[in-house]
């Protein structure tokens, strides 16, 4: 793997939200590098901001202020045009409820996805890595949670993202479940070399990371290093 | 294969279908109306103009008494004059063995045919002959009035002519510019077809039978184009003007040509007002709807941003949830559209003799439609669409920002409030505060409630119609027109009949009425004052005598003329007899006929104006009903007798065409329930399932499901009290642009809606909003109160 200095990078971003009759401030003045390849977690309460931060990276929206660097490019400078673009390209993303579009199967699902590049990895093969090759044609509505959030990664995977964002992706799973997904995620980080974000206010999920980002009232307050991430097969909350 | 965009479309029309297809309903109604419409009248214009061309049809008439032959060359040595033709035509008795009394016009053509203007047609048979062999006379008929007495090619009529009876031979059928629409005259549009006819001769042979040999009274003429025609018409006035100019006339007031133009307008007007209500409800409708899918799949839009997708998709993929819709209902109104167009050509065919009008329908009319109808469709739905679209991916990831609600203005009302119960107070403020919804649903009614009152106003309108016709201005059961004025006495014979009961005698007097140098050719109706047999009808309704001095002038020539009551008019005589004289009249107020355009005189007042003493061109009598028939048939005998109109036939006519007026009401009818209840089951899925919440919660608190159910029912009544409110007045409207998009200077249609059709139209809207609200409780049924809070819309 090269080192050619960090791929994503936020550069004193913050976000404010008007809703209606109140100022939000999601995102207080906050900084942060990520280099290609890495797995890291951004933990955090719920309102400290950290949802904010991937949807900065995602290109789902843009800071009020400051700068989000993606190699040269300034997405907080980007068009609306480029930012689908670059969430197209370069971004993959998985839900705390997992999203998936009720009146598709799970194969559009990930269809929907994969229409959108040039060269997708197949379907099938994407959704047999999952564990979801025996329930191609359900709709969502017919499966369990773990099975829905696998579609959702797959559907994330397809397009062969640089960067996978999943926020809660065990939210609403229960812990064996959980488990499952997040080794998921972390043989992506392995096998592909796919950088991956995870945003969870669980705790024991900074464990499996290399890299955690801990978040609270909108900043970031702390930054550590595990030497020895644990196996998500070892974590447990 | 089908792009999953494509794919996701199909899913949600298949999970929204009833609203799909009553949208797709209204707009293949509307687009069906306009595609009927316009190719009905495309093809009706068409085949109409190269008729005209093909015929030669006259560009100015002019009728005189009686005038050479050789007035033609003078006529055509006027600067401006193109071509000009020269005929003799005369309306005559047929004498047959049916009871009814038909006329016949007998028209001269000039033969050898040196390309006459209002050249005729054969359409079946051969042409006349001019000398045919052993003295016969050859006639060609128009294909209604040979269809109508099933006349065939040999048959022969009996004609009264100059007090003598003559056998014509029938060789064929004919068309011609001139009676393309075979009737008499204005006053006569209701007579049934069938006891009108006209028959086409060979001049010499006209004139022999008429015993006016090498004379003619009708000049024809054809402008060279860009000529100045009010002149040019002035100065062949002057060289006509010693042969008893009675009346000349632009080809646009020619009385076939004017019906003809009269039924197009109604075409048109008919193409314009359905559609535009019927595609402006879908249009509604779709914007409502997709606005409101939107709103829902709010989360799904944010996951496709999230994924790539751009603005472009999803605004394809909602429009194209309104395209689609729009093309459904374009291609089935398009195709119904055609059919009926077929339907109504055949209909036509049995009124109008323009011998390719069953040419194949053309397809500028769908094509205009089918585009407005898509881009309209489309746009509405890209235009509902827009909200969202415009939000960031991260924003529509979250549930939408709970709306903000303030106390509406009815609950600032002082004490309302707490004189209501607890389910009437929800209700009121549930539809005040959703102003959106419930602007949506009231709209929605008020054009259901409007459209019931116009499809039954026409019936409304006919009615008041024949009621002013037959029990207010006609108080009599015949009404008998003799050739030629007599003097009152030489009625006797009439008059004395056996069952002949009151009887007085009519003069009918063709005038021109000048005022302030503008004129209209008019006819007086005149009656004793103080008869018992008719009556005038004011402007307002009010039934009049016949005015002892001065005239009740008719509101449209008063309209055109531009005078009122109190002004003084000249009313200049074009009776044919004598010279034309000239007199001062009075208005003494404004009149309107039922049917057609007359103004009022009294008998002494017409008198006088023709400078005569107890003249009289006809007689209204009453009789005793048994002896109706006989005296019919003994009128049938009277050869100077030149047409018997009898009210209870006209009643029968009349019945019989409101039977097409049924049909048509039917229809609209038909067509307004559909679309009422397209618009309340929109209203009413859309409503519910913007409250599947609310009402779930209300489920959980304790509330039954009765309970819920009477909520919506409740606000459903209050929105039908105000679209019913606002739709009755709408409706009103409608009906008077209807009225006034088909009146024409022959036929003013004037807009009557009956307190019935009111009551109607309400219980119409109220049966929408039963079913409305047998649709929500159904549906509160089967609400899963705990389900529907847990599900994440």
């Amino acid at each position: 793997m090269q080192e050619k200095g960090p791929t994503w990078r936020l550069d004193r971003v913050f976000k404010t939200y008007d809703m209606g009759e109140v100022k939000v401030e999601a995102l207080r003045e906050s900084s942060l590098s990520i280099p290609e390849g890495e797995l890291v977690v951004i933990l955090g309460p719920s309102g400290s901001g950290k949802s904010t931060l991937l949807n900065l990276l995602g290109g789902m929206d843009v800071p009020s202020g400051g700068d989000v660097w993606f190699r040269d490019e300034n997405l907080s400078a980007a068009s609306d045009r480029q930012l689908t673009l670059y969430r197209r390209n370069v971004v993959g993303f998985v839900f705390q409820f997992f999203n998936l579009i009720p009146d598709l199967t799970a194969r559009e699902n990930v269809d929907i996805a994969a229409e959108l590049v040039d060269s997708p990895f197949p379907t099938e093969d994407v959704l047999d890595g999952v564990g979801m090759s025996d329930r191609i044609d359900h709709f969502p509505s017919q499966m369990s949670g773990g099975e829905q959030q696998r579609v959702a990664i797959a559907r994330a995977l397809v397009k062969n993202p640089l960067l996978l964002l999943c926020d809660e992706p065990t939210g609403s799973l229960d812990a064996s479940t959980g488990r499952l997904i997040l080794a998921q995620l972390e043989e992506i980080n392995r096998k592909f070399g796919t950088t991956v974000v995870i945003v969870t206010h669980n705790a024991s999920i900074a464990d499996m990371a290399r890299r955690v980002v801990r978040m609270s009232s909108g900043r970031i307050v702390e930054e550590t290093y595990n030497e020895e991430p644990l196996p998500p097969e070892r974590i447990s909350w | 294969m089908m792009p999953v965009l494509a794919r996701k479309l199909l899913r949600t029309i298949g999970s929204t279908l009833g609203q799909f297809i009553a949208s797709a309903v209204v707009i293949a109604t509307g687009v069906m109306a306009f595609v009927t419409m316009t190719a009905m009248s495309d093809n009706l214009i068409r085949s109409r103009d190269s008729f005209y061309r093909e015929t030669d049809f006259a560009d100015h008439f002019f009728h005189v008494v009686r005038a050479p032959e050789g007035v033609l060359s003078r006529v055509e040595a006027v600067p401006g004059v193109l071509r000009a033709s020269v005929r003799i035509q005369k309306d005559v008795p047929v004498i047959n063995n049916e009871d009814e009394r038909t006329t016949i016009r007998l028209l001269g053509y000039p033969l050898p045919d040196r390309q006459e203007l209002n050249r005729v047609k054969v359409l079946s048979g051969r042409m006349a002959e001019k000398y045919p062999e052993g003295g016969a006379v050859e006639i060609l008929v128009n294909r209604q009035f040979a269809e109508a007495h099933g006349f065939r090619q040999g048959d022969t009529i009996d004609i009264a002519a100059e007090g003598r009876r003559k056998t014509l031979t029938i060789t064929g059928t004919a068309a011609g510019p001139d009676f393309v629409y075979a009737v008499k005259d204005a006053a006569s549009m209701l007579e049934d077809p069938s006891s009108f006819g006209v028959a086409v001769l060979p001049q010499n042979q006209l004139q022999q039978i008429l015993g006016e040999k090498g004379s003619v009274n009708q000049v024809l003429v054809r402008f060279i184009p860009g000529a100045d025609r009010v002149g040019v018409a002035r100065e062949i006035r002057n060289i006509l003007e010693p042969y008893g100019s009675l009346a000349d006339y632009e080809q646009k007031d020619q009385i076939s040509e004017a019906i003809l133009r009269g039924e197009l307008n109604q075409l048109k007007a008919f193409a314009r007002f359905l559609p535009t209500i019927f595609l402006g409800i879908a249009v509604l409708m779709q914007f409502v709807f997709i606005g409101r899918m939107v709103q829902v799949q709010r989360g799904q839009i944010g996951i496709m941003k999230a994924v790539g997708y751009g603005n472009v998709s999803l605004l394809a993929l909602y429009g194209g949830y309104a395209l689609s819709a729009a093309s459904a209902g374009a291609v089935a109104g398009t195709g119904l559209g055609y059919f009926f167009a077929g339907l109504m050509t055949k209909l036509y065919m049995m009124f109008f003799n323009l011998p390719r009008l069953e040419e194949a329908l053309h397809f500028r009319a769908a094509g205009l439609v089918f585009g407005t109808t898509l881009v309209v469709g489309t746009l509405a739905g890209v235009w509902a669409a827009r909200g969202v679209l415009a939000v960031s991916p991260a924003e529509a990831m979250r549930p939408a920002t709970p709306r903000s609600f303030r106390p509406s203005m009815i609950e600032n009302i002082p004490g309302l409030m707490e004189h209501l119960g607890l389910s009437w107070r929800m209700s009121l403020r549930s539809m005040f505060r959703n102003r959106f919804r419930s602007a949506v649903t009231i709209l929605g009614l008020l054009l259901a409630v409007g459209m019931i009152v116009i499809s039954i106003f026409a019936r409304d309108s006919m009615f008041d119609l024949m009621e002013r016709h037959f029990e207010k201005e006609w108080r009599f059961d015949f009404l008998v027109r003799v050739v030629n004025p007599v003097k009152e006495k030489d009625l006797l014979s009439i008059s004395n009949l056996p069952g002949v009961r009151e009887a007085e005698p009519i003069l009918e007097l063709p005038v021109r009425i000048h005022y302030k140098g503008r004129y209209r050719e008019d006819v007086l109706f005149a009656m004793h004052t103080g008869s018992g047999l008719g009556r005038v009808i004011a402007r307002d309704g009010h039934e009049l005598d016949f005015p002892e001095e001065g005239l009740f002038l008719d509101w449209y020539t008063g309209r055109i003329l531009g005078a009122g009551t109190g002004d003084e008019v000249e009313v200049e005589t074009i009776l044919g007899l004598g010279p034309p004289r000239k007199s001062m009249l009075r208005v003494a107020g404004i009149s309107r006929k039922a049917f057609g355009s007359a103004s009022s005189v009294s008998l002494d007042t017409a008198n006088r104006l023709l400078n005569e003493q107890g003249i009289a061109s006809g007689i209204v009598f009453n009789t005793q009903d048994e002896f109706k028939e006989s005296i019919e048939y003994a009128l049938g005998d009277m050869i100077n007798v030149i047409s018997v109109t009898s009210r209870e036939k006209e009643v029968r006519f009349l019945e019989k065409n409101m039977k097409y007026l049924y049909y048509s009401v039917g229809i609209m009818t038909f067509f307004s329930v559909l679309l009422g209840f397209a618009i309340v089951f929109n209203a009413s899925s859309l409503s519910f399932s913007e409250r599947r919440r609310e009402l779930a919660s209300l489920r959980v608190l304790g509330f039954s499901a009765r309970e819920v159910s009477s909520l919506l029912w409740k606000e459903n009544l209050l929105l039908l009290a105000v679209g019913a409110v606002l739709g009755l007045p709408f409706g009103r409207l409608m009906a008077e642009a209807y009225a006034i998009g088909v009146s024409t200077d022959l036929f003013t249609f004037e807009a009557v809606v009956y307190p019935t059709t009111y009551a109607i139209s309400v219980l119409g809207g109220g049966l929408f909003i039963l079913v409305s609200w047998g649709l929500a409780a159904r549906s509160v049924g089967r609400l899963q109160p705990v389900e529907t809070l847990k599900a994440n819309d």
